[in-house]
């Protein structure tokens, strides 16, 4: 009996402990009889440099011997298929080899063991995947046959990634041990190379050309993206600004970069295409990725402000000619890549670059949307001979590819990317569609460039799981709609938690902390969420609405693809404090085994040591606080205070706990000069004081004192505000810094400024402040029922929501008097009056945009503009005096607050 | 070519309709100008000019004016500028600059006067005028109008039942509002800064309601002069003037009510000049803070319950002959204002201003 049952057990477990852990999953693992011991076994490889780094991924002590004759002796030959020794190598083991670019083969029997790669990059990747079956010193007898049914997959950011394992070190040995990790899990592309338009310096670009060699070798491509604009800040001709610059230009402020754009200059376009040689040759690499961007912005209405191109432009090429002007920058900057970097893969974002815009029904696409979208892609298409030249696109819905070939015709290639998704976790699932564009026999590109990839290695190689095998557990058809589900990408589908991510843990981080890591990642943590979660629930609902929606680009929305917005919650919260005393179990736990990564990859491994007691004091005192905020809400402010006094112990207990964890971690280098976390215990406790004054507040109507006390939030209107009111001689107004009820009852009136609010003190606190205590408050922009809160206001029966944003260049509105008066900004929300709501401005034909009315003791004013000066009559917006109608607004809304004439200073 | 204009916009602007005439653009009054048994409207933008002794008079019709502008390039003495009479009144978002009356004498006090009229006077601006004078009328809404750097205010003189409420006095070198003769009104939520009287009862004013207002520096704040009896005075906020209350005269008579005022940094609260034998004054629930003498008492009797002292150099100051005032219930406790430096003077949770009240009430401004 004993005897059966040691039999059956070893029949049971004999598959599953024989079986090795491969990430990326292999296509094909045939095992053979028995196992046998790889230690001491020497190396035999084939003199070429792939086959030598391929030799050195084997592992152990063990001699490495460069080139070879027969194989007879036992041991470990590696060699492309195509060479001498790689047929021999066939022969002697019988090998399959698998006719597909990147493709090998492994055989191991009876001591010996093959690796054969269809070419150099296959023989290196037979190699990694034989370090992985090899992991414990034993191997099964078996057969592997891969190859990857994406060429090019995921990408891995060189700033946010591959340098940080490098941050404050000598030498690049950080960076080399990041991208040993990319090519062991067979990612290729490096991508996000910062200020790369020209912009890094001659040392920065020595030493990144150091790491992208060593990155090619591996079989790395390095993605970069030029540009079409003629000229950037650096390299713009003097006195040249975004003002004067007589054709399209595009400032992006917060990224410090500027673009100078013109069609009609076919000797600029050519000396930007020369600029863009030199600077790429600095790389020192042949491998480049170079996805050729076009101006961003526009939409299909009026896509790379087309509309707005300069007279020589107009004169050369018509409305309906943009893509005639396309296809000779296209071309002039192709054909001078081409000449120069013959093995790169070059391509452009033509624009728009959102395929997922054929979801749009053929009978809503007017003639706007043809010339723009459809005939354009089709124009270009033609128009660019060279076949190889891709096309990016922002992966579609599956089922819209078929009409997005029949456009762009069956050849021409395609980088298709994710969707810029901001992922609110540390892992993420949406990966699993990364294979779902999967075409025979073509060589796409799946390139993602998703925010939560910044250094977040286990999502990309979840991409590269999805991207080798587009049939691996779990893999996805994106269907369109959003990409990026908050809810659920962080913590599921079950197959990929429990069976793929293991497997990254495994190869990732090693057996012993593999447990551990996984449950980290599983446990659904979201530090953006805990850190801002208005923004995060904001944008999840924006992707939820608009499955396009591009949080680099403004743009307007095509398609209605929606799903239900999330609405924000303790509860959603509360799971944060679940999931983050989770992590903090298992990172306390996994601590022994810290020294079984190397010191750079620990540096990772050690930043989620030292965040994750911050994500849970950060996320226990939020949780306290909304549940405190709701009762005060409901009236119960004593046991809102008695929880309160609760949470502050907490907060004590949670952060002290942190200190320590941050002193004890202290040696440990680091990824980045400071901790990436803002929630520190001074600014939730300030947070906990606000709750605390506000459960304190005894809410009672006001008597306006000598001055009118005017509260304005700090948001980007507020200093003109102040500027304006500054100029009465009856009012005092003050700039502040939250909406806590203890802050808003110091105040006669608020003006609440476009801005982030958390949006339960925003839909709690702003009304009992004007309800019970009587004041005033002026809501303006996107407060007056934005998506941004759910297309909710805080006093429905004033204002339902703002469903639409207009644009407003001629800049007047109209008084309820019937007088034009000029606007300072060049939008406005249009709002839809409640029950109780009364117009007193709106649009010139009549739309309403100042609503207000009495809610309770107190009254509101809804304004659907912000109190900006649009420069120029653009987007661009300057902090100015209030002025025109704005000012008239804030100066009505105060007296009806107040019943109180505004006094001007006397001079 | 200007002297054309103007005949151009007097011929224009007199729109006569059967019963109605409407003014638009531009009028000059340089003399007595009678609208008689028939409505005057002005419409909106229309500038009024007066010139020399010009006076518009409106008899026995409607008078409605709504956004338009009275000026006068020149004092006038003892006459006003504005007489209406006998019908309904609507002055609605007007300016009116610099309608002085400079040498008032009886029976003309002012620069506008309303006279056996109903009607509303809302919303509109006085600017350097001499007071609107509410003359034998009823039922007239006086609300949200602004007072500045005027002589006086509002007058009413034997008149009843009006509201002169929300409205703001600023710079006022006489008076806010006056009552002379006048019962039954109501002064609710006005406000004055730095007027030299805020509100006058005199001459037999009473049963007059004078609540919520909010009177910030200035000699007196209310004042009380032969005055009659029933006023309720209560919920009144005082800040920095000199003297809070200020109630008395030989034939001031009845009871008087103060219940529920705010008087702080004053230099007296109340002061109670001899009166009438049988005058009974209740000073109950106020709050007074940082004042030199609370109550000052030279006659009448004097009650004073649930009061709260703080910062009280004398509560009471009796002068020889008189009686001292019954004081009982008081609170001597910082009053835990919210913010009484910025003239927030709600109290705190934990104030003792709460509960400690007459019957349990709140002391200090509760309406």
């Amino acid at each position: 009996m004993q005897k059966f049952v040691l039999i059956l057990f070893f029949l049971v477990t004999l598959p599953i402990a024989a079986r090795p852990v491969l990430q990326p999953e292999v296509k094909e693992y045939i095992p053979g009889n028995g196992t046998f011991s790889i230690t001491g076994l020497p190396v035999f490889y084939q003199d070429q440099k792939q086959c030598e780094i391929g030799a050195g991924e084997i592992p152990g002590n063990r001699k490495r011997i460069k080139g070879f004759n027969n194989t007879a002796e036992k041991g470990i030959y590696i060699a492309v298929a195509s060479s001498p020794e790689g047929e021999m190598l066939i022969r002697d083991f019988a090998l399959d080899v698998p006719q597909k670019k990147q493709g090998y083969t492994i055989k191991a029997v009876d001591g010996k063991i093959a690796a054969v790669g269809f070419d150099n990059i296959g023989t290196l990747y037979g190699a990694v995947t034989l370090r992985q079956m090899a992991a414990d010193g034993q191997i099964e007898c078996t057969v592997v046959r891969d190859y990857p049914d994406i060429l090019w997959r995921g990408a891995m950011s060189y700033g946010r990634g591959i340098a940080k394992w490098n941050y404050g070190e000598r030498g690049l040995a950080g960076s080399k041990a990041a991208i040993d990790a990319l090519f062991r899990h067979k990612i290729n592309i490096i991508s996000d190379f910062h200020r790369t338009s020209q912009t890094l310096s001659d040392a920065e670009l020595e030493v990144i050309s150091e790491i992208c060699r060593y990155a090619e070798e591996r079989g790395i491509w390095i993605c970069i993206w030029p540009n079409t604009s003629l000229y950037n800040q650096t390299t713009k001709p003097a006195g040249t600004t975004l003002k004067n610059w007589h054709c399209v230009a595009d400032g992006r402020p917060s990224r410090r970069v500027e673009s100078y754009y013109c069609w009609s200059d076919d000797r600029a376009t050519e000396e930007n295409a020369v600029r863009q040689v030199e600077f790429l040759k600095k790389f020192g690499v042949s491998k480049l990725l170079l996805v050729i961007h076009p101006v961003d912005g526009g939409s299909e209405k009026d896509p790379e402000f087309w509309s707005r191109r300069c007279q020589k432009c107009r004169e050369k090429f018509k409305d309906d000619e943009r893509w005639k002007a396309g296809v000779r920058q296209f071309n002039i900057l192709n054909n001078t890549l081409r000449k120069h970097f013959p093995e790169a893969v070059i391509g452009s974002c033509i624009y728009p670059y959102h395929a997922d815009m054929l979801a749009v029904p053929r009978n809503r696409r007017d003639r706007r949307f043809n010339t723009n979208v459809t005939e354009y892609w089709k124009n270009i298409s033609s128009g660019i001979k060279d076949e190889n030249f891709f096309f990016n696109i922002w992966m579609p819905g599956h089922s819209i590819m078929k009409e997005y070939r029949e456009i762009i015709g069956s050849k021409r290639k395609i980088n298709y990317t994710d969707h810029y998704c901001l992922s609110a976790g540390i892992f993420a699932t949406y990966h699993r569609y990364a294979g779902s564009l999967y075409e025979e026999n073509s060589e796409n590109v799946f390139l993602s460039v998703a925010q939560d990839t910044f250094g977040q290695w286990e999502s990309i190689f979840l991409a590269g799981e999805h991207t080798w095998n587009r049939n691996a557990p779990g893999s996805g058809i994106y269907p369109g709609g959003a990409f990026y589900d908050g809810l659920k990408d962080h913590t599921g589908p079950a197959v990929i938690m429990e069976k793929t991510l293991p497997r990254i843990c495994h190869t990732f981080w090693g057996k012993e902390l593999a447990p551990y890591m996984t449950a980290v990642m599983a446990s659904g943590i979201m530090p953006r969420y805990i850190e801002n979660p208005a923004a995060v629930i904001t944008y999840w609902n924006k992707v939820r609405r608009d499955p396009m929606y591009d949080p680099n680009v403004k743009k307007d929305t095509l398609v209605n693809n929606s799903l239900p917005p999330v609405e924000d919650s303790p509860e959603l919260m509360r799971r944060q404090v679940i999931a983050a005393e989770s992590v903090c179990k298992q990172l306390a736990s996994a601590g022994k085994y810290f020294d079984s990564v190397n010191p750079y990859q620990r540096r990772y491994l050690v930043n989620f040591a030292r965040l994750a007691p911050l994500w849970l004091a950060a996320a226990r005192a939020q949780y306290n606080i909304r549940c405190a905020g709701e009762l005060i809400a409901a009236g119960n402010n004593v046991q809102a205070l008695k929880l309160l006094e609760k949470a502050q112990k907490e907060l004590d207990a949670d952060y002290t706990a942190a200190e320590k964890n941050l002193d004890a971690l202290r040696a440990e280098k680091s990824m980045a000069r400071r901790i990436s976390w803002s929630l520190d215990r001074n600014t939730m406790q300030k947070q906990l004081d606000e709750a605390r004054a506000s459960a304190q507040v005894l809410l009672q109507p006001r008597r306006i004192g000598r001055f009118i006390k005017v509260g304005i939030t700090q948001g980007d209107s507020a200093v003109g505000i102040k500027k304006f009111l500054d100029r009465f001689a009856n009012v005092r107004a003050t700039l502040i810094d939250n909406i806590s009820l203890a802050e808003l009852d110091k105040y006669d009136c608020v003006i609440v400024t476009a801005g982030n609010y958390k949006k339960a003190e925003f839909f709690q606190n702003i009304p009992a402040y004007v309800r019970k205590g009587g004041g005033g408050v002026l809501l303006e922009g996107m407060l007056c029922g934005h998506e941004r809160f759910d297309s909710k206001t805080p006093f429905p029966e004033i204002v339902k929501t703002s469903p639409a944003r207009v644009d407003n260049f001629q800049r007047k509105l109209k008084k309820s008097d019937g007088t034009l008066v000029k606007s300072m900004y060049v939008d406005y929300f249009e709002l839809i009056p409640g029950k109780d709501g009364e117009t007193t401005v709106t649009s010139t034909d009549g739309k309403p945009v100042v609503v207000r009315g009495r809610a309770g003791l107190g009254k509101a004013v809804f304004c659907g503009m912000v109190n900006l000066e649009g420069v120029n009559n653009t987007f661009v917006t300057a902090q100015t005096e209030l002025s025109g109608i704005n000012a008239q607004i804030v100066q009505d809304a105060i007296e009806y607050f107040t019943n109180i004439k505004l006094r001007r200073n006397k001079r | 070519m200007k002297k054309f204009s103007v005949l151009c916009a007097a011929v224009f602007s007199w729109l006569t309709l059967p019963g109605q005439t409407v003014w638009e653009g531009e009028k000059i009054i340089d003399k007595e100008v009678v609208i008689a048994k028939q409505d005057l409207l002005i419409k909106p933008g229309c500038k009024v000019i007066f010139k020399g002794k010009g006076e518009l008079i409106v008899q026995q019709g409607s008078f409605s004016a709504d956004g338009a502008e009275f000026t006068a390039e020149n004092p006038v003495e003892k006459q006003f500028r504005i007489r209406f009479s006998n019908g309904n009144i609507s002055l609605k978002n007007c300016t009116f600059d610099h309608l002085i009356c400079k040498t008032p004498a009886r029976h003309i006090d002012g620069s506008i006067r309303i006279q056996y009229a109903k009607g509303t006077v809302s919303g509109n601006t006085f600017n350097r005028s001499s007071a609107i004078a509410l003359l034998n009328s009823n039922g007239v809404t006086v609300e949200n109008n602004q007072f500045t750097d005027g002589e006086n205010g509002i007058l009413l003189f034997n008149s009843g039942e009006h509201r002169i409420v929300n409205n703001s006095f600023v710079n006022m070198s006489d008076f806010g509002i006056r009552l002379n003769g006048s019962e039954l009104n109501q002064l609710a939520n006005n406000r004055f800064e730095n007027c030299t009287l805020a509100v006058f009862l005199y001459n037999k004013a009473g049963n007059t309601q004078v609540t919520g207002n909010s009177i910030f520096g200035g000699k007196a704040g209310i004042k009380l002069w032969h005055s009659g009896s029933g006023n309720v005075i209560s919920a009144n906020l005082f800040e920095n003037v000199k003297t809070a209350f200020d109630a008395g005269g030989k034939s001031f008579s009845g009871s008087t009510i103060y219940a529920n005022n705010c008087i702080y940094d004053c230099l007296y609260a109340f002061i109670i000049p001899k009166t009438a034998p049988d005058a009974s004054v209740l000073i109950r629930d106020n709050a007074i803070c940082k004042t030199r003498v609370a109550i000052s008492v030279n006659g009448g009797k004097v009650t004073a319950e649930n009061n709260l002292f703080w910062q009280v150099k004398n509560i009471s100051a009796v002068n020889p002959g008189s009686t001292a005032p019954e004081i009982r219930n008081s609170v001597k406790a910082d009053p835990l204002f919210k913010d009484a430096a910025n003239g927030d003077y709600r109290p705190a949770d934990n104030s003792p201003l709460l509960k400690n009240g007459t019957n349990g009430g709140n002391i200090g401004l509760f309406q």
